[in-house]
């Protein structure tokens, strides 16, 4: 009986690590999810240990500047979660071969599932979530609320929206792009979505990222604000917590609107010409 | 450019690899206008690939095709306006009903599904419209992706095993509604099916391919079918201990081998009878199990095989007609 199931159990993990070792990018991509892991919340034990980051604007508003950057993310990864898993959603409905023979461009399916899900997780944030964070700001424990109220004037609400937009614009390029890897390899879900936890945490969601600067890390920290979702987040956040408006804020607001623009006629001309190589090549029957 | 020169298919030394894998080598063949072409062959002859091509599903790596009057490689779009391809593998969200399923489908073909309400009161889902498609049986199901191959009124119908799925009776009506359809729109329809009864019925015109992805023999289907003399075949799978080439010698019937099973040829219901009675007879000793079935496409590709004196490769594979 035991040599029975040791030896189930034996041809059971040869069989699955011969399958892993066929799927070796994932290999990598577990790993590389390991390490994003490690190295995010390494920061942020930092950022709770430590009172002396230089410049940092949220001292003493870390539930705040969590929250806000909570409720930027909430919208996009959702989305994006659903755009990249639009090609295999339809391989698995088997309607690839309706799509490629009625010239069905595989971004305005990925594009209306984004949007799709856009406006889903926006009404559950209007309807739950945003009312909650209200509520949370009136209560009281001691001395202070629960969280502070969030600064909304209509400016700052007007430049929040024009943020979240170019944001979505930015974040859609983004899933069109991920979305090609699976046009090429086979089972790249994994992959796809290590590229939107990279994305977020680099827009510092989990820890602000002055924090680098307490680990020598100041370049890296310039260039991670060069990436649209992570100043859009600073500045929104800047806004929303502190009550104060970036005064390159019009600077950002066009840059990023021209970067977002970009990447999605950029995206779209990709995944266009990858799917009419993947005519070629097979690929898109790997499914 | 005439109505008719829209359906014409010509195909020029057409190739295709994946990756290392040589899987179509030099396809030529040119049909007519309105005419219906049978793509038959053995599993790995590329039949699947060919036909993919030809929707365009896949791109040839040389050669040329001309769907009516656009090059499939340079006007893809243009020639996809003309065509529709109906795989059995296309599935609905079940909880959708029919009237949501076709918006949807409809929706992203820029055409409108209530043009086709001729078409849905003859296949009968007008009445199935509000209902979820997870109540529909596989027949509806089939019926649903007709209609919504044909929602663009298309020159020409790419089947891809559609009737794989279906029993006898199911399959045997859509058979009937694709001909009936045939007749009243001129379609061009290319297919694959291994029903010769289906093809029969339906092309006009029999590609059959190498199992190495070559032409073996393009012409009539009448012609090519009617020159094998067998209708039917029964498939015996001998007791393992049993030495299956003197079994079947000892029969003395007209059969094919393959591996440790075989198949007998019958012309009439009469040898049919023949072939059962000394299976019966032998049946407890040498016989696990046998099934009387129509002659398959298969059957049409092994004996053209023999006609055309190709050899076969697979050694564990022999045949011999009488």
């Amino acid at each position: 009986m035991v040599n029975r199931t040791a030896a189930v159990l034996r041809a059971n993990i040869i069989r699955n690590l011969r399958i892993d070792w066929k799927y070796k990018l994932n290999f990598i991509t577990d790993l590389a999810w390991l390490a994003v892991d490690v190295i995010t919340f390494l920061f942020l034990g930092q950022v709770v240990a430590s009172s002396d980051i230089d410049n940092f604007l949220y001292e003493g508003f870390l539930k705040e500047f969590l929250v806000v950057g909570v409720i930027y993310w909430v919208i996009f990864t959702r989305a994006y979660k659903d755009g990249v898993s639009v090609i295999p959603n339809e391989a698995a409905l088997g309607a690839l071969g309706f799509i490629i023979t009625n010239d069905i461009t595989l971004s305005d399916l990925i594009a209306g599932q984004f949007s799709s899900s856009t406006i889903k997780t926006s009404i559950t944030l209007c309807i739950f979530v945003l009312p909650i964070v209200a509520i949370l700001s009136y209560i009281r424990i001691g001395e202070t609320t629960i969280l502070q109220p969030l600064v909304i004037t209509l400016e700052i609400l007007i430049l929040s929206f024009l943020i979240l937009i170019i944001s979505w614009i930015f974040m859609l390029g983004i899933t069109i792009v991920a979305s090609t890897l699976n046009v090429i390899f086979k089972k790249s879900g994994p992959l796809t979505f290590l590229f939107s936890y990279l994305l977020t945490m680099l827009s510092g969601y989990f820890f602000p990222l002055e924090v680098l600067r307490t680990f020598g890390l100041s370049t890296l920290e310039q260039v991670f604000y060069l990436i649209p979702t992570t100043n859009m987040l600073y500045s929104l956040r800047s806004m929303l917590i502190i009550g104060t408006i970036p005064l390159n804020i019009l600077f950002i607001v066009i840059i990023n609107g021209i970067v977002s623009i970009v990447l999605f006629i950029l995206a779209m001309m990709l995944m266009r010409k990858i799917t009419r190589k993947a005519a070629y090549s097979g690929t898109l029957e790997f499914y | 450019m005439t109505l008719t020169s829209d359906r014409k298919i010509i195909v020029k030394d057409v190739h295709k690899y994946f990756g290392k894998k040589h899987v179509l080598k030099g396809i030529d063949f040119h049909l007519p206008d309105g005419e219906n072409l049978a793509i038959i062959g053995p599993n790995g002859s590329g039949k699947t690939t060919l036909l993919r091509t030809l929707a365009s599903i896949y791109l040839p790596d040389k050669g040329s095709i001309q769907i009516g009057p656009y090059d499939l490689v340079t006007q893809t779009r243009q020639a996809r306006r003309l065509l529709s391809y109906v795989s059995p593998n296309l599935s609905f969200h079940k909880k959708l009903t029919l009237r949501e399923t076709l918006d949807y489908f409809s929706d992203l073909q820029g055409v409108e599904w209530r043009n086709q309400q001729e078409l849905m009161d003859d296949i009968d889902l007008t009445r199935m419209l509000d209902s979820p498609i997870e109540g529909f049986s596989e027949g509806q199901k089939a019926m649903t992706r007709f209609l919504i191959a044909l929602m663009k009124n298309p020159k020409i119908l790419v089947l891809d095993e559609i009737t794989a799925t279906l029993d006898v009776k199911k399959k045997e009506s859509i058979i009937q509604y694709i001909y009936e359809l045939d007749e009243q729109r001129g379609l061009t329809i290319l297919l694959i099916d291994h029903d010769p009864s289906v093809v029969d019925r339906l092309c006009e015109k029999l590609l059959l391919l190498t199992h190495d992805g070559k032409v073996m023999k393009y012409g009539n289907t009448s012609e090519i079918i009617k020159q094998i003399p067998y209708a039917f075949d029964v498939k015996v799978i001998p007791h393992p201990s049993v030495d299956i080439q003197s079994f079947v010698q000892e029969l003395g019937f007209s059969h094919r081998i393959m591996g440790q099973m075989c198949q007998f040829y019958a012309k009439t219901k009469n040898e049919v009878d023949e072939i059962t009675t000394e299976l019966l007879n032998r049946q407890e000793e040498e016989i696990l199990e046998f099934s009387v079935s129509g002659l398959s496409m298969e059957d049409v590709y092994w004996h053209w095989l023999l006609l055309l004196g190709i050899p076969i490769e697979d050694r564990t594979k022999r045949l011999d007609f009488r």
